[in-house]
């Protein structure tokens, strides 16, 4: 064979070849740059190919170039609203621009799109969600993402400092952590950390480390509150009611303590905190619930059913409420709004009776 | 100070050197000769059923007056073989403290995975009968009164089950028509597709564990009537009892509404619990059952969730002439004791009793309300245990075996006495099954527990409370032989007390059908009247009943020994 035949042998596929697919064959040689400008090439003549803006919001991640990244997988996520993917990497690059508030409400679509579990976008995308419900002061979510993270990937970067940012509620990303708190994030982390892996009596004495060096700290009262729960401790109660006088208006304080009266049958003894919890903030549902089932507990539930009423229009979907209400208005002889509230009930319990259950996974042997 | 005082002195000296014995004593099987154990047939697969079983039954199988016993083992099952051969056991009471296995003989070794055992004289020849469930399948053991039993399970119709995993069974005579009718709870659907059995894992310790009954579905509970020619007709189609699936485990009969109708409150694990409420004959001639867990507010927890019934007791525990009820639930989900409202409505009053703190870290299966110093009051016991071996793994304060829990009715709350009745209540078990039975006829009712994957406990009441006590046995002759829905009342130094004789409770097991009066403080009981049910409803009127024995009362005739 001939030197020129050989030649249009080895050349004549990667001729024949589009620019999408050089694109992509460039980015998986490392020549980022070559692979932008022959994808940028391809999205002209097809600008509803999702691929090719999946490739070229990948390069521009790649290359730190975050707007033209949030660009790409803006196009991606606007052919195709499903693509999980692209709103994970929406939420990442949204963050690197330091768009908060975008960036968590792009990876919590990511979830509801079904990112699939396990993956490293996954993984990263998990991590930065705990981050930002963190910043976004949305620390009882944040808590699930963290807490799995510490079981499942314990050396992830800044755990200690993510988690005691939770535990001492601070809206916060890590950078953003002052010389003075440093110590005291530390500490409440690791004692946050002890106890989701199950450690109590050593969490307990970490937390107890911490309220000896920084007893005025801000929810160093309420991490010990939540660590003798942990155990079922009556002194948890004393905890919470400490955290209160170092933080008056701690509404999730009082609604620990509400929930635990509840629980150990000391509806009286829990309504005061449920009542100003519910005052603070009338548009919480968990507040305006926990306040009606302490009244209907209390025996009064006349005066639980108004409650329990503004629970069931700040959560219509939420079983609980329709449940407890349906139980206030058996009670004060309002037997049909009693039946109507079982029904939708039933129907949300059996909804919710229908979900599998993450993480367990059924064989057939 | 004469020989005889100084004699009485030394005598009370020596007695203080002994230990008191504690209220309940766990007899070894040194002692009893009860060396049967429990296979749990675990596997490496955790398939769900070894972690559910098993009963147990207190059985006068020979109509001598002294109860014998009766112990479900687990058997060959699609998704397990034994590797050595296994049975149940039936022992008899030698009278004298001690039981003689007697299983061979009787013919009631049962050769299937077992679960539970209901005692009641279908029948209606005067021999308490043997039901024992077991994974797809039951055996209807009926007995011949000459020490055997013949199996009638093809014969009484009940060889072909619509459900295939029936648990605890119950037997009331849900039409009163005299003959006592069948109730079998019904767990879940554990088999995912044909001979396939599921099974969860791996968990992050790389080894399969129980699954959480979550993920099966439910499945309708059955309800036979008994056609009193030894047959039995599945008489639960049609009615709310097949329409209201759930994964039942515990049942027990009772009258919610003082209708004389008796009804069924039944306990599920990880769905709602059931109360099926007998509305008798409708317009159309047919039995409606209405199943009003949710109506009746004790279907869910009192934030709306579904929790892990297991065992379940029905008692007028209050005294106040309605009964109330009792369900056992896993750790974190506290037990719950329902107060009857006299509407069909309950409240859940386990708070207010100490039961619901007590129980927060304990997971229940049997149980039972009785009188266990006969001051009157019924009182209670709890038999736990985690379901899950493994649960020590993951759960810092929860362990698989728990000790059992005892609680004294006084000045109208119950309050915990475990900690001082005997080192039983300290004994980490894996228990299951309960039955309380007075089996050394000293009228203060002892204990049986059966326990998963290891042998079963009886202990000997040992109070020293020393009230007086008259024991009933009663014998239906137009109601059911086994009288169960007859009510007795009766007046004792002027309190009056009452107890409706239900069927079943507790979990997979059957108690000792005998009635124990107690009398508190008093020196005699002032009379008894009883109630028995329709279709007889005759009101029989007893004076002189003695005390400190039982007696055998036969309607409309009283006592006849």
């Amino acid at each position: 064979m001939r030197t020129s035949t050989l030649l249009l042998v080895i050349l004549l596929p990667l001729l024949a070849q589009s620019p999408k697919q050089r694109g992509i064959a460039a980015r998986e040689a490392g020549k980022l740059a070559d692979s932008s400008a022959l994808l940028a090439e391809a999205a002209k003549a097809a600008p509803k190919d999702p691929e090719i803006w999946w490739y070229l919001g990948l390069n521009a991640y790649d290359q730190d170039d975050y707007a033209r990244c949030a660009e790409s997988f803006g196009r991606v996520a606007a052919i195709d609203a499903k693509n999980a993917g692209a709103h994970a990497f929406l939420g990442l690059c949204a963050f690197r621009l330091g768009q908060w508030e975008p960036a968590l409400s792009h990876i919590i679509a990511a979830k509801r799109a079904g990112l699939a579990p396990g993956t490293e976008l996954d993984r990263v995308a998990r991590y930065h969600y705990a981050m930002l419900l963190n910043k976004a002061g949305q620390f009882e979510a944040a808590a699930s993402p963290l807490s799995e993270m510490v079981r499942t990937e314990p050396d992830a970067p800044l755990l200690e400092e993510l988690s005691g940012i939770n535990a001492l509620r601070l809206s916060l990303l890590p950078f953003e952590v002052p010389e003075d708190l440093k110590r005291p994030v530390s500490l409440a982390g690791r004692a946050t950390i002890l106890a989701w892996n199950r450690k109590s009596a050593e969490a307990r004495a970490v937390a107890a480390e911490l309220l000896r060096d920084y007893p005025s700290q801000p929810n160093a009262h309420y991490l010990m509150g939540w660590l003798l729960l942990l155990g079922q401790d009556v002194g948890a109660i004393a905890e919470f009611e400490k955290e209160l006088k170092v933080s008056p208006n701690h509404v999730q304080a009082r609604l620990q303590i509400a929930y635990e009266t509840l629980r150990r049958g000391e509806a009286e003894r829990g309504l005061p905190y449920a009542r100003e919890a519910a005052r603070q903030a009338p548009k919480d549902f968990t507040a305006r619930n926990i306040h009606g089932r302490l009244l209907l507990a209390a025996g009064d539930a006349a005066a639980a059913v108004p409650e329990l009423e503004a629970a069931v229009r700040l959560a219509p979907g939420s079983p609980e409420a329709h449940f407890a209400l349906a139980n206030a208005y058996q009670r004060t002889g309002r037997k049909a709004e009693a039946e109507k509230h079982r029904t939708i009930f039933k129907r949300l319990d059996a909804e919710r009776a229908a979900k599998p259950i993450p993480g367990v996974q059924v064989k057939a042997q | 100070m004469s020989s005889i005082s100084r004699r009485r002195l030394l005598f009370s000296a020596l007695a203080a050197l002994q230990p008191p014995k504690p209220l309940f004593e766990e007899l070894p099987p040194a002692r009893t000769g009860i060396t049967w154990v429990h296979d749990n047939a675990m596997s490496p697969n955790r398939y769900m059923p070894e972690s559910i079983g098993p009963g147990c039954a207190w059985i006068d199988f020979d109509n001598d007056g002294w109860m014998d016993l009766y112990l479900v083992n687990y058997g060959p099952a699609p998704f397990w073989q034994p590797s050595k051969p296994i049975r149940n056991a039936l022992y008899r009471n030698n009278r004298d403290g001690t039981f003689t296995d007697v299983t061979e003989k009787a013919g009631v070794a049962g050769g299937f995975f077992g679960m539970g055992a209901a005692v009641g004289d279908f029948d209606n020849d005067g021999f308490p009968d043997l039901l024992v469930t077991g994974y797809n399948q039951v055996t209807l053991y009926r007995n011949r009164g000459d020490g055997t039993f013949e199996d009638v399970t093809k014969k009484a119709g009940l060889d072909k089950l619509p459900s295939n995993w029936p648990t605890s069974a119950v037997w009331f005579d849900y039409d009163n028509d005299g003959h006592l009718d069948l109730f079998l709870c019904n767990y879940l659907q554990f088999e995912v597709e044909p001979g396939k059995y599921a099974t969860c894992g791996d968990n992050k310790l790389g080894r399969n564990y129980y699954c959480v009954p979550r993920v099966f579905n439910p499945t309708a509970s059955m309800l036979y009537r008994n056609n009193g020619d030894g047959t039995f007709t599945l008489a639960s189609m049609g009615t709310e009892i097949a329409s209201s699936p759930g994964k039942a485990l515990g049942a027990v009969a009772t009258d919610i509404n003082n209708d004389g109708l008796l009804d069924l409150w039944v306990a599920c694990d990880t769905s709602p619990n059931l109360l099926f409420v007998n509305r008798g004959r409708g317009a159309d001639g047919k039995r409606r059952w209405e199943e009003m867990g949710l109506a009746a507010q004790v279907a869910y927890s009192e934030n709306g969730q579904a929790r892990s019934g297991m065992g379940v007791d029905a008692a007028d525990f209050d005294n106040d002439g309605w009964e109330d009820l009792f369900v056992s639930n896993i750790d974190q989900e506290m037990y719950a004791l329902y107060k009857n409202n006299r509407d069909e409505t309950f409240i859940d009053v386990a708070h207010r009793h100490g039961v619901a703190q007590g129980t927060r870290l304990f997971s229940g299966w049997g149980l039972k309300f009785f009188d266990y110093d006969n001051d009157g009051n019924l009182d209670l016991i709890l038999a736990n245990s985690h379901p899950d071996d493994m649960i020590e793994q993951y759960s810092e304060q929860i362990k698989y075996r728990m000790p059992m829990l005892l609680f004294h009715h006084e000045s109208d709350r119950l309050r915990n006495v475990s900690a001082e009745s005997g080192p039983v209540f300290t004994r980490p078990l894996s228990a299951r099954g309960l039955a309380v039975g007075d089996f050394n006829n000293d009228g203060l009712p002892d204990v049986l527990v059966a326990c998963n994957g290891d042998a079963p406990l009886l202990l000997q009441n040992h109070c020293a409370a020393g009230n007086a006590w008259a024991g009933l046995h009663l014998e239906g002759v137009t109601a059911n032989r086994d009288a169960i829905g007859a009510r007795v009342t009766w007046s004792a130094g002027g309190v009056r007390r009452s107890r409706l004789k239900t069927s079943g409770g507790s979990y997979l097991s059957s108690h000792d059908p005998r009635l124990i009066l107690g009398c508190g403080e008093a020196q005699k009981i002032d009379w008894v009247e009883i109630r028995w049910p329709a279709q007889s409803k005759r009101v029989d009127k007893l004076e002189n009943v003695p005390l400190g024995r039982y007696s055998r009362v036969v309607e409309g005739k009283g006592i006849v020994s």
